[in-house]
């Protein structure tokens, strides 16, 4: 869109002219991010704007990019778990999961049963964690300030849970090829079952406080339409698919470890807007809180950890695998290749947010410029994900 | 490559001698600008989580006067690098600092900040092995990431920088700690 | 599987162990066919994961996982590309979350999809957008047939020579437009 010579050199980069080759004459390239409050960290999105609506919105990636999957074949796939509580700060246990089970599916390592239930108890805790998260930046960025205090006061509760297994507040690396890296003590164990109650009660207060708040649904309501089919051509999975009416969730369809033996139920919402993605998302505190409740009844006693658990010079045998777990913002899959040595050969990390944001382009369309921010949170992005 | 041209071009910091240089009076500026900092929302990873939690209620930033989050560098004094800076990132954040009115100060916070840290290794091809690459920067805290109470100690630091002085008790050295205080 | 891609030019087509390996069929497609097998997924309706390439001794191995929204299972479909001159078909217009993958494998192993309606480096800054981090040193490149599970050879073509544990040396370039068996 620039036809003067001289703004030619000193405007934008190189996303910024290769998008504007393109452009319409008379519209307006803005730029939004990577340091922008509604994009959640380092997101840059390239929109072409006609007034207040978007032409077209490109996503500009890597401003986060950490090099995981070249830090994979300097690390032994024991050293490597440390990455993984990096990788989604927002739901670090369900990557810890995805590849110490690829890694287990490559080996052919059983987990003792007690392990699988801490695994699921402290993940489960850790999704709740990552909602709650959700939940307030995604309020904080339509305006309302006061849900993110409460998010964060319930949230810092959980914190203070896996504080005692796992021994950090955020990023963790709890779970150890073969099982996790301690019991859940008993003092871990009473404070879970004093948290879900408790937990419980808050949710009718977030509903009245918010989710029927006429303000919020005037904001979502029929924002961000996606189709099943779009869900499909973008392989979008998580609380995005299900607030599209599509009941996919690899706890069910690909299950993996005690979820079988589970009661909880797949929340769909048919809205498919900004509006369902929400009510899938706060219908799932109660599923979780399900999950976990019968999980602390159920859970045998016995080890959480294989006898002969892998050290850290230990070599995955040769082979590949791919492992998948559904972590909070979808479907988190790992791909293993070993050729036997010190370290993997290849590691692909799927990242849910990855697919889920790759839609965003089409979405925006013809929305709003306040809309976009709407729609971009509803996704549920963490960017470190994205770019990994 | 981009990353070492934009370290060797580093912009030299020039901030001008203040308009009022009476002792007394820079005093009292210093004490109110250290007790008044405007942090900018500046997140780049998962530092940046830990820097919300300080803003609630748990933590509360709010007590010693730091709870003003701008968006906007033009309203900012203190900026706090929460994350890994990438090659990538690096103009964003060069340009950030320099849009910051002076007086400004920097704060490195965790372990990818101050050196690279867990992303530091051999053949690593996309961080900048920590900001002061870019940037000055006024105070370090370690940590990945750091905990709440980290960051808050971080602040007193810069308050101590900045004024001359601390404000706040020492936390005790030998334990044991408790959680939440 | 077999209905999927029948009338489809493979290389080879076996069933492998969901529990050992995390899919239930994998293919080895000609570049030529790779489009049309992409349309019928779609049409089937599976949906796209992700797309890795693997460095081999044989050439690139870009591996596209699909899966499916009401049934379980996995399915791997295989291209390699050579190393001299890394092209593959892209099936972004098929499967239009594929442009960022192809994107990102272009950014990390230097692999061409022709077609991709927007080839830019998405993950590397664009001033260093050639130095693709996970290209192996040639010395320590491994064979296709030592780390991909076999499976249950449900057709191999004829002079496919990239899964067979005795084949003779390296005889490889993709066996191009073979009759399926």
């Amino acid at each position: 869109m620039t036809q003067n010579p001289l703004l030619e050199q000193v405007a934008g980069d190189f996303y910024t002219n290769n998008f504007a080759k393109t452009a319409k004459e008379g519209s307006l390239i803005l730029n939004l991010g990577p340091q922008h409050p509604s994009t959640h960290g380092v997101l840059r999105v390239v929109v072409e704007m006609d007034g207040e609506y978007i032409l077209r919105a490109e996503p500009v990636l890597g401003y986060l990019h950490r090099m995981h999957e070249k830090m994979a074949e300097v690390k032994t796939a024991a050293q490597f778990i440390p990455n993984m509580g990096r990788v989604d700060y927002g739901h670090a246990l369900g990557w810890n999961w995805a590849f110490v089970g690829a890694v287990e599916k490559l080996a052919g390592i059983e987990v003792p049963e007690r392990a699988e239930y801490v695994r699921t108890i402290t993940c489960e805790l850790n999704r709740l964690a990552s909602h709650l998260l959700w939940w307030g930046a995604y309020l904080l960025d339509l305006g309302a300030f006061t849900p993110i205090m409460y998010a964060f006061d319930d949230r810092e509760k959980i914190l203070d849970i896996l504080q005692i297994p796992t021994g950090s507040r955020l990023t963790y690396s709890y779970f150890r090829v073969g099982g996790v890296a301690q019991d859940l003590n008993e003092d871990c164990i009473a404070s879970i079952r004093e948290f879900i109650p408790w937990m419980r009660s808050r949710l009718p207060m977030y509903k009245d406080l918010v989710s029927d708040n006429i303000i919020l649904r005037k904001r979502i309501e029929g924002v961000g339409v996606i189709e099943p089919e779009a869900c499909r051509r973008y392989g979008a999975t998580g609380p995005v698919i299900r607030g599209s009416g599509v009941a996919y969730d690899v706890r069910r369809s690909d299950p993996y470890s005690v979820y079988p033996k589970l009661d909880f139920e797949i929340p769909t919402s048919e809205l498919k807007d900004a509006r369902g993605r929400y009510d899938v998302r706060i219908a799932e505190f109660e599923q979780s809180l399900r999950i976990i409740e019968q999980c602390l009844d159920m859970m045998p006693e016995g080890d959480v950890l294989v006898k002969g658990a892998p050290k850290p010079a230990w070599k995955a045998p040769k082979g590949e695998a791919y492992f998948a777990v559904e972590g909070a913002r979808g479907k988190i899959g790992v791909y293993l290749v070993s050729d036997g040595g010190k370290t993997l050969y290849r590691t692909k990390l799927r990242a849910p947010g990855f697919c889920n944001l790759s839609l965003f382009a089409e979405v925006s369309q013809g929305t709003i410029l306040a809309d976009a921010v709407a729609i971009l949170g509803s996704l549920d992005l963490i960017i470190p994900e994205i770019d990994r | 490559m981009a990353a070492q041209n934009l370290v060797a071009q580093k912009p030299d910091v020039i901030v001008a001698d203040p308009l009022l240089n009476i002792g007394p009076a820079k005093q009292i500026m210093d004490l109110c600008r250290s007790m008044s900092l405007w942090p900018m929302t500046f997140g780049l990873a998962c530092c940046a989580i830990e820097m919300m939690a300080v803003g609630m209620a748990r933590w509360d930033i709010a007590r010693f006067g730091a709870e003003v989050f701008r968006p906007s560098p033009r309203q900012s004094d203190l900026m706090i690098v929460a994350g890994t800076v990438t090659k990538k990132m690096a103009p964003a954040v060069v340009r950030l600092y320099e849009q910051m009115p002076a007086p400004r100060w920097v704060m490195a916070l965790g372990n990818c900040a101050i050196s690279g840290g867990p992303f530091k290794f051999k053949d690593q091809y996309g961080i900048m092995e920590g900001v002061d690459h870019l940037i000055p920067v006024d105070v370090y805290v370690p940590g990945c990431p750091p905990r709440p109470e980290g960051l808050l100690e971080g602040l007193f630091l810069l308050q101590e920088k900045i004024a001359g002085k601390r404000f706040w008790p020492n936390a005790p050295l030998d334990g044991p700690f408790e959680e939440g205080k | 599987m077999d209905a999927l891609l029948k009338g489809l030019a493979v290389d080879y087509l076996a069933a492998c162990d969901f529990a050992k390996t995390g899919k239930t069929w994998q293919a080895f497609l000609p570049a030529a066919s790779l489009v049309k097998a992409a349309q019928r997924l779609l049409a089937a309706d599976y949906f796209l994961e992700d797309i890795s390439a693997l460095d081999c001794a044989e050439g690139y191995v870009v591996t596209y996982h699909f899966a499916h929204f009401e049934k379980p299972g996995r399915i791997a479909l295989r291209v390699v590309a050579p190393h001299e001159a890394p092209n593959v078909p892209s099936i972004a217009h098929v499967f239009h979350g594929a442009e960022w993958h192809e994107r990102e494998t272009r950014d990390f192993h230097g692999v061409q999809f022709e077609g991709n309606p927007n080839f830019i480096p998405l993950l590397m800054d664009p001033d260093m957008a050639d130095c693709f981090p996970l290209r192996k040193d040639p010395k320590s490149r491994i064979k296709v047939r030592d780390v991909l599970e076999a499976g249950q050879v449900l057709c191999c073509a004829p002079g496919f020579g990239l899964m067979t544990p005795d084949a003779p040396a390296e005889a490889q370039a993709p066996a191009g437009d073979k009759a399926p068996a």
